[in-house]
């Protein structure tokens, strides 16, 4: 009897952390999962409160106001049109739901419905219709156009600039854009957002990953040197290098590399024959501590899921994926966020685009701070990376990129495409500055080499970077 | 009521009744434990609530207390401790029930010896019967007032079986005379724990609790008298004799002996 | 300085009381301030009214536990007031059943408190449970993927819920006797009939409360322990063998399944449904009568069976997330009470009864309400005492009966401690 006592007593402790345990959960699942379940339309009760409300204003980082609402809760944008469509895929419409844009992850804030009792009692009393927050973006509107205006014309893509150490997203824009004041410009196409929606082969800024995967299992990787023949036959898709015309004859070789030296050139076949070496389950592991095949749950943002191939694989497929190609599907934004890893010393920082929540009285109600997602590299072999990737602007295929006098580090990649007659033109990289902390991911589509297209258009947001202060005042643009 | 109106008045509810909702909260712990402290004054005040006597080992002279419904064996887990060879974790199971007496189940394949016999499915045990497990010997001892048909007898206990010995020193604490085993009250009722002449010292070499011949009060210094004998053997039975004689002769009795004088404690 | 302190401590079961019948006449005075109905305006006064009888007068009638009964009377009539507002007509019928339900409490306070020996009732408990959940079988009509309701003549029941009360009794009785086989044996019997009729909650909650009275017995976690793996192992072991007859009986059981590992798959289904309401209830509520949630069923908007798996984040949408919390407090004390009614007895039948009762009300509250916000799949157990559904209710308040029951059985133990010992005391 005294035994079951005891017993009794352990039970009731038992069934006490059971219900806590179902506390503890039921707030935090909320909580996580609040912005998403405030915006379904499915949710009647949100969709209610909000045709009772009056959005907010949506600002840029320094104030400029990119949209606002009069007191029927029409949306009017800024009168710039340039702005306008700059900041399209940023700021969104809410009518089209566009995941990712502001108006449409903060409605919340912007529909009031975070205000405070008092508050509510005092638009009740007034009789008016409740107007909600203001939300401050991190996106600067002067970059976004000057970026719009250095993309080529007619082509798709995306940039993306972000601040590497503390995960702000400067310029988060998609092409072709439209614009969110003149109705007939909204189309599926249009208004689907290319940096975060749409997942491409990475081409060779991939390298990236397998060049952290070798230093990760390959304790001599920086003495080995690998011997580049031009030709890894396959007899479905041989590894060749870029410039490479087997029909023609013409093989473009390296001779015996570093992976430096080879980084540097993106030499398909150096890569190819360590991600040989590696194995499939090493890479994939980096790949995976990189966030390829997670489920992306930023609270700020809508992502894609990267997607790292799955199950045995041929030795090709392993080859080519060591390479950037083969069935890898990455969004612009996580090749960025992967560029700012090795810029910040192996730390991956959440993106973010919500700078601050203000109220009508202008009193802050909440403001955002940086969020780590993961650390996949040491800060000893992200140096070792940089130094790559610095090598690759001075003396490798990045040289377009490169500004006199500053550290710029980056890495070109051209992806081939089997329905298209270009390649996709990648650059990820990063101003290696103190005062100026930014990494920018530039993709066009159906353009030709990195090098030659992407990496210029990275260098002229470089530049603008290093001569303005992003965080200035009410700038006009 | 206004739509505007009500919405205000709900809004401002909301709060009022989350307030009640952490006041009830509030007076159910607080009624909990006064509930508990009253209960365990209550507990201190009777200190054998939920026991119905004791369990005594008659080796080592160990009592336990006895609850109501409880386990025996040699695992911590049970009621009754009993560690000793050929006992189990779990040995046996008993339960007091009304009337009854304390009814003991022994688990399978124990073996359970109640008063001499082998407990098979269920035996009952009464006050003083003596239990066996293993190779260790019981012997319960059940409380005062409580409904059992009635207590154990010395015949309970064959004679081949070893009695237990009272120690000595606890004998002195018996009253001078043992009451009869059978006195019983007008209701039935034993009113008293009553010793079988089993449970006293049967010790040959103890001296008659007579004093002796020479008996001139001796008290050891705490003033306590000291036993000793006050007539011999040979004068006792020459004393007899005389009264056999007296009486084939019918003569008024005198007692044979010379007078003495017991000098008591309670002078 | 000591008679301040008497005039100082209040009464907590007069400020329960206070306080519930306040909290009551408010929330129908809210409510009928909004729909302007007469009959709610009756019901502000009546229900306060109720709620003293049932913590003043009720416990004088029969040998009671006045602490658990005012925490259940708080908890029903907060369903009745819930669904009063959802649908006149449930709240009114789920009173009727709270009142079938206090009438069939009594019964069981007096078979728990009076019956000394269950030995005799034991095998007819057995059979009896047997039956009950073979009925369905043959009257049952199929909700939902589980045939585990009955209908007779415009009433439906669910046998499974009675049955919970027998069970408890036969484990009961079965453990203290140590007749772990048997105990484990009957109970594996109810857990193939509820197989049968697909209701895997009831079997789970079932389960979980034989290994809890399996853990008070015998205290060896290995045994519960190996019980529920070498269980699951049996389970696993046969889904792979039969695993396209599986899929046939328990679609919906992988639909669940799926939603569990992710809540966003088919859009809005009802675990969405009902985060949305808890989420835009916010932590103090949208305000009672001013919420959406569940109130037009299975549109959009609404939560199907919003009464009954679903109370839980109802009620949360309209009185918040703290009021929850709270609430999930007030079944922790009742729980609590019950462990320590269970503590207090003196024999191990009704130790392991309460132990039983509490394991039954705790377990059956942590998968409905886990299972409302997605930390375990969902399954078709309804919360006690706050779900809408006459067999729900009543069978519930035949549980607190139970320890009741025990409550008053300890205090005539204690009673007759104190004769015992004041017997020793006044003897010459």
């Amino acid at each position: 009897m005294k035994q079951m006592r005891k017993n009794a007593l352990r039970l009731a402790a038992l069934f006490c952390a059971l219900f806590a345990a179902v506390s503890a959960y039921a707030v935090y699942i909320v909580s996580s999962n609040e912005a998403r379940l405030m915006s379904s339309t499915y949710n009647t009760y949100a969709r209610e409160q909000r045709a009772r409300a009056v959005r907010g204003d949506i600002l840029d980082r320094n104030g400029v106001v990119l949209a606002t609402s009069d007191s029927e809760d029409h949306r009017t944008y800024h009168a710039d049109p340039q702005v306008r469509a700059a900041t399209a895929h940023a700021v969104g419409v809410n009518s089209y739901r566009m995941a990712s844009s502001a108006d449409y992850m903060f409605s919340a804030y912007l529909y009031g419905l975070k205000l405070s009792f008092p508050e509510r009692l005092s638009y009740m009393l007034q009789g008016k219709r409740t107007k909600g927050d203001n939300v401050r973006l991190t996106i600067d509107s002067r970059l976004s156009v000057y970026a719009a205006s250095r993309f080529p014309a007619d082509k798709k893509g995306a940039i993306v600039v972000m601040n590497y150490q503390t995960g702000e997203l400067l310029v988060l824009q998609s092409f072709p854009s439209f614009d969110p004041q003149d109705e007939s410009s909204l189309s599926a196409a249009r208004t689907s957002n290319y940096a975060t929606g749409t997942k491409k082969a990475p081409g060779s800024t991939f390298k990236i990953v397998t060049a952290a995967s070798a230093m990760q299992n390959f304790p001599d990787f920086a003495e080995k040197t690998y011997v580049c023949e031009g030709v890894i036959s396959f007899p479905a898709r041989p590894v060749v290098d870029a410039g490479t015309r087997l029909a023609e004859g013409t093989i473009t070789r390296h001779g015996q590399t570093t992976m430096q030296h080879a980084f540097a050139v993106s030499c398909n076949n150096t890569f190819a024959q360590i991600a040989l070496e590696l194995g499939d389950e090493a890479l994939r592991k980096t790949a995976e501590d990189f966030g390829f095949n997670d489920n992306f749950l930023f609270s700020d943002l809508v992502v894609e899921n990267s997607a790292y191939p799955a199950g045995q694989r041929a030795d090709v497929d392993v080859a080519w994926t060591g390479v950037g190609q083969s069935s890898l599907a990455v969004t612009p934004l996580h090749m960025c966020m992967i560029a700012s890893t090795v810029a910040n010393d192996g730390v991956m920082m959440e993106p973010r685009t919500l700078k601050a929540v203000t109220a009508q009285s202008g009193r802050q109600r909440m403001g955002s701070s940086p969020r780590v997602y993961r650390r996949p590299l040491s800060v000893e072999q992200a140096a070792v990376l940089k130094d790559y990737m610095r090598a690759v602007v001075t003396a490798g295929t990045g040289r377009s990129a490169a500004i006199e006098g500053k550290k710029v580090c980056g890495k070109t990649g051209s992806a081939e495409l089997d329905n298209q007659e270009k390649t996709n033109a990648w650059f990820v990289g990063f101003l290696d500055e103190p005062d100026a902390p930014y990494a920018v991911a530039v993709v066009v589509e159906n353009a030709g080499g990195g090098g030659s297209v992407a990496a210029p258009i990275a260098r002229a947001l470089f530049a603008w970077l290093l001569e303005n202060d992003v965080n200035g005042e009410e700038a006009t643009p | 009521m206004s739509e505007g109106a009500f919405e205000l008045l709900a809004l401002l509810m909301r709060y009022v009744y989350v307030l009640i909702g952490v006041l009830i909260l509030w007076r159910a712990l607080r009624w909990m434990r006064r509930d508990a402290k009253a209960y365990k004054k209550e507990m201190k005040s009777l200190p054998d609530a939920g026991l119905v006597g004791e369990m005594v080992n008659l080796k080592t002279g160990q009592a336990q207390p006895l609850p109501r419904e409880g386990i025996i064996g040699s695992s911590r887990a049970c009621d009754i401790r009993v560690k000793s060879a050929g006992v189990r974790r779990i040995h046996a199971r008993f339960e007091f029930m009304e009337g009854k007496g304390l009814c003991v189940v022994p688990c399978w394949r124990c073996r359970v010896i109640l008063s001499g016999t082998e407990v098979k499915g269920r035996g009952y045990a009464l006050h003083g019967t003596q239990l066996q497990l293993g190779g260790a010997q019981l012997r319960v001892r059940l409380f005062a007032g409580l409904k059992i048909p009635h207590p154990a007898y010395p015949e309970d206990v064959p004679p081949q079986q070893e009695v237990a010995v009272m120690p000595w020193s606890e004998v002195s604490q018996l009253p001078l005379f043992p009451m009869p085993a059978d006195s019983l009250d007008q209701d039935g009722e034993a009113d008293y724990m009553p010793y079988s002449a089993a449970s006293l010292p049967v010790a040959p070499e103890a001296p008659m609790p007579y004093p002796p011949a020479d008996y001139e009060g001796n008290y050891t210094e705490d003033g306590q008298m000291t036993w000793q004998y006050a007539y011999s053997l040979e004068e006792l039975r020459q004393a007899q004799e005389n009264y056999n004689q007296q009486n084939d002769e019918a003569v008024p009795y005198q007692s044979p002996l010379p007078r003495r004088r017991r000098r008591s404690r309670h002078e | 300085m000591s008679e301040k302190k008497k005039r100082r401590r209040s009464d907590p079961a007069l400020g329960m009381l206070m306080a519930e019948m306040l909290f009551f006449f408010l929330g129908f005075l809210q409510l009928a301030i909004q729909g302007a109905k007469w009959e709610s305006f009756l019901l502000a006064l009546v229900v306060p009214a109720i709620i003293f009888a049932g913590n003043e007068i009720l416990p004088r009638l029969y040998p009671s536990d006045r602490l658990l009964l005012s925490l259940t009377n708080f908890l029903c009539a907060l369903s009745v007031l819930v669904l009063y507002r959802w649908d006149a007509a449930t709240g009114l019928s789920q009173a009727v059943s709270y009142g079938v339900g206090v009438v069939a409490m009594i019964l069981c306070v007096l078979f728990a408190r009076y019956i000394p020996q269950w030995k005799r009732f034991t095998p007819l408990l057995i059979l009896g449970s047997f039956a009950f959940l073979a009925l369905p079988a043959f009257l049952g009509k199929e909700i939902n993927g589980a045939k585990n309701w009955i209908s007779l003549g415009g009433f439906s029941a669910q046998p499974s819920e009675f049955v919970k009360l027998p069970l408890l009794l036969v484990l009961s009785y079965f453990l203290s006797q140590r007749k772990v086989v048997w105990a484990i044996l009957f109970a594996g019997g109810c857990l193939v009939f509820l197989g049968i009729q697909r209701d895997l909650g009831t079997a789970i909650v079932y389960y979980g409360v034989l290994l809890c009275m399996l853990y008070a017995l015998t205290g060896s976690l290995a045994l519960v322990g190996g019980l529920a793996g070498g269980s699951i192992a049996a389970l696993a072991g046969m889904y792979f063998i039969f695993q396209s007859r599986f899929h046939q009986l328990f679609e919906y059981v992988n639909n669940r399944l799926a939603i569990w590992r992710d809540l966003w798959k088919d859009a809005p289904n009802q675990i969405t449904y009902g985060l949305m309401a808890v989420v835009n209830g916010g932590p103090f509520g949208t305000g009672v009568g001013l919420g959406n949630a569940g109130y037009n069923t299975r549109t959009h908007g609404g939560i199907p069976y919003a009464e009954n798996d679903f109370i839980f984040p109802t009620i949360i949408h309209e009185f918040g997330m703290v009021f929850g919390l709270i609430l999930l407090c007030m079944y922790g004390f009742i729980i609590v009470r019950a462990i320590m009614i269970a503590r207090r007895s003196r024999s191990a039948f009704h130790s392991l009864l309460c132990i039983g009762c509490a394991a039954l009300i705790s377990i059956q509250s942590f998968i409905i309400i886990a299972g409302n916000f997605k930390l375990i799949p969902l399954t078709g157990v309804t919360l006690p005492f706050l779900s809408a559904g006459g067999s729900s209710m009543v069978s519930s308040l035949c549980v607190i009966g139970f320890l009741q029951g025990v409550a008053s059985r300890n205090e005539a133990g204690v009673h007759e401690d104190r004769a015992l010992a004041m017997q020793g005391g006044e003897a010459e």
